[in-house]
């Protein structure tokens, strides 16, 4: 106690000066530059990143360069036509990748569908933006515009049968089902019409049509796909959350989905970017591309920041059972084929 | 039985931060090994679909609202009803809800690089509940003094109550520190104007404690802080805290300020004792015309060397312009990927595989981290220039001489905070607690100098 009470100036110097250098440390060494530390916590996305090769049964066979700063969406139409959104345009190419037709649209498209032969208006083009959607007819002269009168309606995808249009808003969780001539006909989802809520943390909202008249709706907060009939009753539901390969992971997929010739379903994941194959009723089937083949770094792997808005890939097929990928970064339509598929 | 209390509080501090200190490097040898599974989410029940509610107008309007009633309630526990346990108690309630409740923000110290965005940037718009607490302090600075740091700011209210066993710093060092806030506010000021980030809110060493989370180095320079508040007065509030140089000098023009004595000073000099921040001086001597002849001759001195120090800083921002622009997320991108296309770096970053997938072509990235580092030429010479302003200013100031009858708290070093009324024998006798003022003063000691009349805002005669 003595010894204290004579040093203690010496010692409360000496706890301040370790004190001034603990602090020093401390901030030299937390990373002022902002560059990422070695020490921080991040998650192992190691395990998820490489595919087993074994699941893999797509090799990709062609990449369609596309004219367009900010690609957006695509999907195929008759005589497999590629059509790709984006900018203000919708840009048609054939097969072979040549560019067939460029049509201006007033808005910035966020969707597009395009009738296919058994439409009532085959090749009739559909393009939505926010809370309208443009129809072209094949030869890219305007129809009309269907404006949607809701409340914070953002259109994130069209799909088309023979004699329906459903539009899925994101804004306010509905697919909505027009006539070919613009007329609201149903609502899929409505809560105060007695519907099944859709739960739709992001703007990725997406639909198709399947195989016998029905229509498969992602419901990407609940990770499941579900199927309806064209009046809104839930038939199928399937779809599991996880980071293994065969399930849904995050908080929000599968974000794009296609359907094959057969009735199989083309999933497209983000945060974990990998495009998968699943039965017409969630089993799943393959891998068509990984993070890695889709050149998407692991490092990016659940970034949630702006850097994942371009690596999500929307998905496509055609009829020859082709799976096409939009991918936002090479600005290309990447075309993948069952492998060994022409030999089958 | 205090003093034991405090000596106790004090050494739990140190068992906590060695401890800390501890914790922090096993950690940190082990984190490499510590990192998490993938989540699976196997057993997370999904919930259903909900809209958050949007925060409307009132929550901003009722913190703008609370600061106002702080600082009127601590401008008039300090000036009027001189308070020492009122102003405490309100220091309390304002490290509760700024602090803890709150969590730091907004707060006044952090809003000052908002504004500074603001005024460069034309197309940030700064949210008015953060310009009001910018402002209101100021303004209430401008008439009452430091009240906000009084008992209003979290900052200050977090170190005040540490401030137990404060030791006196040497004025050559007090000095000497001081500048740094000053050097601290301009650097913070050019990299807010130029979005390189807001070092103020990222080195603020008490959001881990508000926001009761934070990387282990920031808990180690947090807690080296409040170990430091410990034996030393407000370590942040007078060598580090940006906002306090702006409100240092405001408080030298404020229309009232603090008087210790509320009557009559019989320097005693109980207050510049008990005053844990070293804001009161005692009263001057008169001096010899030697040493008035050699007080003027280093006043000009002072004048000479000033436009010097000023130039020679200037050239020494300019010099600095690239490590400066490195704290620019563009230029550190510009580097590594640099390196990346030289083949010497070890391997990419986060940054530069966003890049590479971005779309945007190497050369833009060089020529935007160039632009960057002209601009940094010019900054890094103003923030040289306003480090040697601020240094010759003070030469200048430590060469002029006042002269005082009596102990006076520093104009822009006192924070208000009202401990010398506690121990001012003529408060005591105001109050009532005693009947003479040597009933206060230790065994033997007699009031000394002359005896000068003192009201709220200075000398009366």
């Amino acid at each position: 106690m003595r010894f204290l009470n004579q040093h203690r100036g010496t010692l409360v110097t000496a706890v301040i000066a370790v004190a001034v250098g603990i602090a020093s440390y401390a901030v030299v060494s937390s990373d002022p530059l902002a560059q990422r530390s070695r020490r921080s916590f991040t998650i192992d996305f190691s395990s998820v990143y490489d595919i087993d090769p074994g699941l893999i049964q797509f090799e990709q066979t062609g990449e369609i360069e596309v004219q367009l700063d900010d690609v957006r969406c695509m999907d195929v139409g008759p005589a497999d036509k590629i059509y790709v959104a984006g900018d203000q345009a919708v840009r048609v190419y054939s097969q072979d990748g040549t560019e067939l037709a460029v049509i201006r649209t007033e808005g910035q498209p966020g969707c597009v569908a395009v009738g296919g032969d058994e439409h009532v208006f085959p090749g009739r083009i559909y393009v939505g933006g926010g809370d309208r959607i443009e129809v072209f007819q094949p030869n890219g002269s305007r129809v009309g515009i269907w404006n949607v009168p809701e409340q914070n309606v953002i259109l994130a995808s069209i799909a088309v049968a023979g004699n329906d249009v459903f539009v899925a808003d994101a804004g306010n969780r509905v697919v909505l089902r027009y006539d070919p001539f613009g007329q609201r006909v149903g609502t899929i989802g409505d809560p105060d019409n007695g519907g099944r809520t859709f739960n739709v943390p992001s703007a990725h909202f997406d639909i198709a049509i399947g195989s016998e008249g029905r229509l498969h709706v992602a419901n990407p907060g609940a990770l499941r796909l579900e199927t309806y009939t064209f009046d809104g009753a839930l038939e199928v539901r399937w779809g599991e959350p996880g980071a293994t390969i065969d399930r849904f992971f995050g908080c929000c997929n599968p974000s794009e989905f296609a359907v094959l010739p057969g009735g199989e379903i083309v999933t497209s994941e983000k945060g974990i970017p990998r495009i998968k194959v699943y039965s017409e009723f969630g089993e799943f089937e393959c891998v068509v591309a990984g993070p890695s083949m889709l050149g998407v770094a692991q490092s990016e792997i659940g970034d949630p920041r702006a850097v994942q808005a371009e690596a999500i890939f929307d998905v496509a097929t055609d009829s020859r059972g082709r799976i096409l990928v939009l991918d936002p970064r090479r600005k290309s339509v990447r075309i993948f084929e069952r492998i060994g598929g022409d030999d089958a | 039985m205090n003093r034991i209390f405090r000596l106790r509080v004090a050494a739990l501090l140190v068992v906590a931060l060695v401890g800390g200190v501890l914790m922090g490097g096993v950690m940190a040898d082990e984190s490499s090994d510590l990192m998490f599974p993938v989540p699976e989410f196997s057993d997370h029940p999904i919930p259903t679909a909900s809209v958050p509610e949007v925060q409307g107008e009132v929550a901003p309007l009722l913190d703008v609202a609370i600061l106002f009633v702080a600082l009127c309630l601590a401008s008039y526990f300090t000036l009027v009803s001189r308070s020492r346990r009122n102003v405490l108690l309100l220091t309390i309630a304002s490290l509760l809800w700024f602090g803890f409740w709150r969590q730091g923000c907004v707060c006044p110290v952090g809003a000052t690089q908002n504004v500074a965005l603001a005024i460069f940037d034309p197309t940030y718009v700064v949210p008015l509940t953060v310009v009001a607490f910018f402002v209101l302090p100021l303004v209430f600075t401008l008439f009452f003094g430091r009240t906000f740091c009084a008992s209003v700011c979290p900052l200050g209210a977090m170190q005040e109550l540490l401030a137990v066993r404060s030791i006196r710093v040497p004025r050559w060092l007090d000095h000497s520190l001081g500048l740094v806030a000053y050097i601290y506010l301009g650097a913070a000021v050019i990299f807010a104007a130029t979005k390189t980030g807001f070092i103020i809110c990222r080195y603020d060493p008490f959001i881990p404690f508000f926001r009761l989370g934070a990387n282990t180095d920031m808990l180690l320079f947090g807690s080296s802080i409040l170990l430091i508040s410990v034996f030393v007065g407000r370590p942040y509030c007078r060598y580090l805290c940006p906002y306090g140089a702006i409100l240092r000098v405001l408080s030298c023009f404020s229309k009232w300020r603090l008087s210790i004595p509320p009557d009559t000073c019989i320097n005693c000099q109980l207050c510049e004792d008990v005053c844990p921040y070293g804001a009161i001086h005692p009263p001057t001597v008169t001096q010899s015309p030697e040493r008035r002849r050699k007080g003027k001759r280093r006043l000009v001195t002072a004048l000479m060397v000033a436009p010097v120090v000023v130039l020679g800083f200037w050239w020494l921002g300019t010099a600095l312009a690239v490590p400066l622009s490195q704290w620019h997320p563009e230029s550190r991108l510009a580097e590594q990927v640099r390196l990346e296309e030289l083949g010497v770096a070890a391997s990419t970053t986060e940054a530069s595989d966003a890049f590479r997938g971005s779309g945007r072509s190497v050369e833009q990235l060089y020529q935007s981290a160039l632009s960057r580092r002209n601009d940094f030429v010019t900054l890094g010479g103003l923030l040289g220039a306003w480090t040697g302003l601020v240094i010759g200013f003070k030469l200048i100031h430590l060469s002029v001489r006042r002269r005082r009858d009596d102990y006076q708290a520093d104009r822009a070093g006192c924070v208000s905070c009202g401990r010398c009324y506690w121990y001012c024998p003529v408060e005591k006798v105001r109050l009532g607690l005693i009947s003479d003022v040597s009933e206060a003063l230790p065994d033997g000691q007699l009031p000394t100098g002359p005896l000068v009349q003192l009201t709220v805002g200075g000398k009366k005669s």
